[in-house]
């Protein structure tokens, strides 16, 4: 069921995630944490492997979700983040992500400009560091509070509230500037 | 303790990133934070999507709950990963063994070891405890056998080899595997350990001679001392020992004593001192062994020689001619019949030293007035018992928490440790 938002209040045991809402919370994530992975790797086929490691790793480590911690949605991003980073970790080194092909021609000149700017913008991302790219990355895809970023990260809530922002200024001054 | 990079945020701010989460929730949101949204639209239409057939593979794969081969499915099916492109390492692959299983593995084996010391040395710790005052040690393993009549004792001489030394005192023995009924002396004299010839020894006696002490001192219940005292008795004919003698005295306050002195054949010596033991309180317990072995040959080769001489002049004798030479012969029988008296009792004597061995107990009244032995001697034993496992439980736990707690505490090192690397590594691959 795609779009629909698990939380952990809808999550009905307190710890432990059942088969079945797995795979709502799979249907529900699937996309966005691929998104998440992808953007953070810059690499699809060590995005595929990652996405796929961290639901396999979230089905089998469901019964140890405690719903007191954080919603599935956030528990289920932590787990990509930690496989994701690890990956990154081993690689030492990102790839160039194989980029959408930049539109060709025949689109309106709205359609145009739309492209032009998801390109100044994803120039602008990929111009951050990795951190402030990771944290943008993980609230824009994963749709977190900050609260929960936070607990993900392993910081206070008002500091990952500074480090967003910082990330969203930079990410801000970086678009400026490829425009 | 505010963070590093935590500082307080203006109002403006705090709203933006209000507008921010309005905008990820799919609210709408005020005119000036359109270009936020406009940013987030961008980033998320901007993020690759799942290819259909990774899509359609990871579907299936949640569909059948990850059966275990999916790593394997993963690596050569539909996801073509990094690791498959560029060779390296792959994600999926199983761990190094981390720092924590390395710790936590060596941390077994001094935990093993540990335990193994604290075993060897309960074994070997010479306990003296007031309850049983007996002492503990596995040097030696006596077997003496004994039959009354017979003057024949060993001691297994695979468990006592060396040079013999005189009078040399062994450890002391408490509970050993005194095997009697299997080791007889006709056993042993069939087998060339014991001579067959108890009054010669000769010289270099084959088997060891050990002479064996024991006390005991048993604590009764007030007025109990004389009813212990015939139960003593009773143990001592059961084992076919011997009542030395007997005193039961009583002081001017009323307590009793009693003081007993019993031969016991060596072989039963352990299973009286058992038997014994359950008739009371055992306040206090010795038991001590001494090697005569020296003494008793020395003794039967004086005897030996003695007879020897004796054989001569009897010879000498059925040869005189005069009666100056018979005189002189029978005075020198005479002399050498009072040596062989002499030498042959110093012979019997270490023989029964040997065989029988010396059992003093004592018996006094307690005075705490605990009860111990008599009408509720069941009762009061199993108690003790139940006290007695109780310590040795509390004991055993204390050992093993001795050894644990080091072991907990590493290991829980050595997974901090593990986990804030971990979280360190994760936390460079963002400093790139």
């Amino acid at each position: 069921m795609p779009g629909m938002t698990i939380t952990a209040a809808t999550v009905p045991l307190a710890s432990g995630i059942s088969a079945d809402w797995f795979e709502q919370l799979y249907r529900s994530s699937a996309a966005d944490l691929y998104g998440y992975v992808a953007s953070l790797l810059r690499d699809r086929g060590a995005a595929e492997d990652v996405t796929a490691l961290a639901f396999e790793r979230a089905f089998r480590r469901r019964r140890l979700f405690n719903a007191r911690r954080g919603s599935p949605r956030a528990w289920l991003f932590g787990i990509a983040r930690n496989a994701a980073l690890d990956e990154l970790r081993r690689r030492g080194r990102t790839c160039a992500l194989d980029e959408k092909s930049a539109t060709r021609g025949q689109e309106s000149y709205e359609e145009q400009e739309r492209v032009a700017t998801q390109a100044t913008v994803r120039v602008a991302l990929q111009g951050l560091q990795t951190k402030d790219r990771e944290l943008i990355l993980l609230k824009f895809h994963g749709q977190l509070s900050n609260a929960e970023l936070a607990r993900l990260i392993g910081t206070t809530e008002s500091n990952v509230g500074t480090k967003l922002h910082r990330a969203l200024n930079r990410l801000r001054e970086a678009c400026n500037e490829s425009a | 303790m505010r963070a590093p990079d935590e500082t307080t945020l203006n109002p403006a701010q705090l709203q933006e990133l209000a507008a921010l989460d309005q905008v990820l929730a799919g609210e709408p949101v005020e005119e000036d934070y359109l270009e936020l949204q406009a940013l987030v639209a961008s980033i998320r239409k901007d993020a690759p999507s799942m290819e259909p057939t990774f899509a359609a593979a990871l579907d299936e794969k949640v569909a059948a709950g990850f059966p275990r081969r999916t790593l394997k499915v993963l690596k050569r099916g539909p996801f073509h990963g990094t690791r498959a492109r560029l060779g390296t390492r792959s994600a999926n692959r199983p761990r190094r063994p981390s720092l924590a299983m390395l710790a936590t593995a060596s941390s077994v084996v001094v935990a093993t070891g540990a335990l193994v010391v604290g075993a060897g040395i309960f074994r070997n710790t010479h306990v003296a405890a007031g309850t049983a005052g007996s002492s503990v040690a596995s040097a030696t393993n006596l077997r003496a056998s004994g039959r009354p009549g017979k003057q024949s004792s060993s001691v297994d001489n695979t468990q006592t080899p060396g040079p013999t030394t005189p009078s040399q005192p062994s450890s002391t023995v408490s509970g050993g595997s005194a095997t009697p009924s299997t080791v007889t002396p006709d056993a042993l004299q069939a087998n060339g350990v014991v001579s067959a010839d108890h009054s010669s020894p000769a010289t270099g006696s084959l088997a060891r001679q050990v002479q064996q002490d024991a006390t005991l001192t048993l604590a009764a219940n007030r007025g109990q001392v004389q009813d212990l005292s015939d139960r003593v008795v009773a143990v001592c004919d059961r084992f076919a020992g011997i009542v030395q003698s007997s005193n039961v005295s009583t002081d001017d306050q009323g307590g009793s004593q009693a003081t007993l002195s019993l031969l016991l054949p060596s072989a039963q010596l352990n299973s009286a001192l058992a038997a014994l033991s359950h008739l009371g309180h055992v306040s206090a317990r010795t038991q001590n062994t001494l090697d005569i072995t020296n003494s008793y040959d020395a003794a039967g080769g004086r005897l030996k020689e003695a007879r020897a001489q004796r054989d001569g002049l009897l010879r000498q004798l059925a040869a005189a001619t005069t009666p100056n030479q018979t005189q002189s012969i029978h005075d020198q029988l005479a002399i050498i019949a009072g040596r062989i008296s002499q030498d042959q009792r110093a012979v019997n004597s270490l023989t029964q030293k040997a065989h029988y061995a010396t059992l003093s107990v004592t018996i006094t009244e307690s005075r705490q007035g605990a009860s111990f032995g008599g009408g509720s001697s069941v009762l009061d034993d199993a108690l003790t018992s139940a006290l007695h496992v109780l310590a040795v439980a509390l004991s055993v736990g204390i050992v093993v928490l001795a050894a644990l707690i080091p072991v907990i505490l590493v290991v829980a090192t050595a997974w901090a440790t593990a986990l804030t690397l971990r979280r360190r590594r994760r936390q460079q691959a963002l400093e790139v």
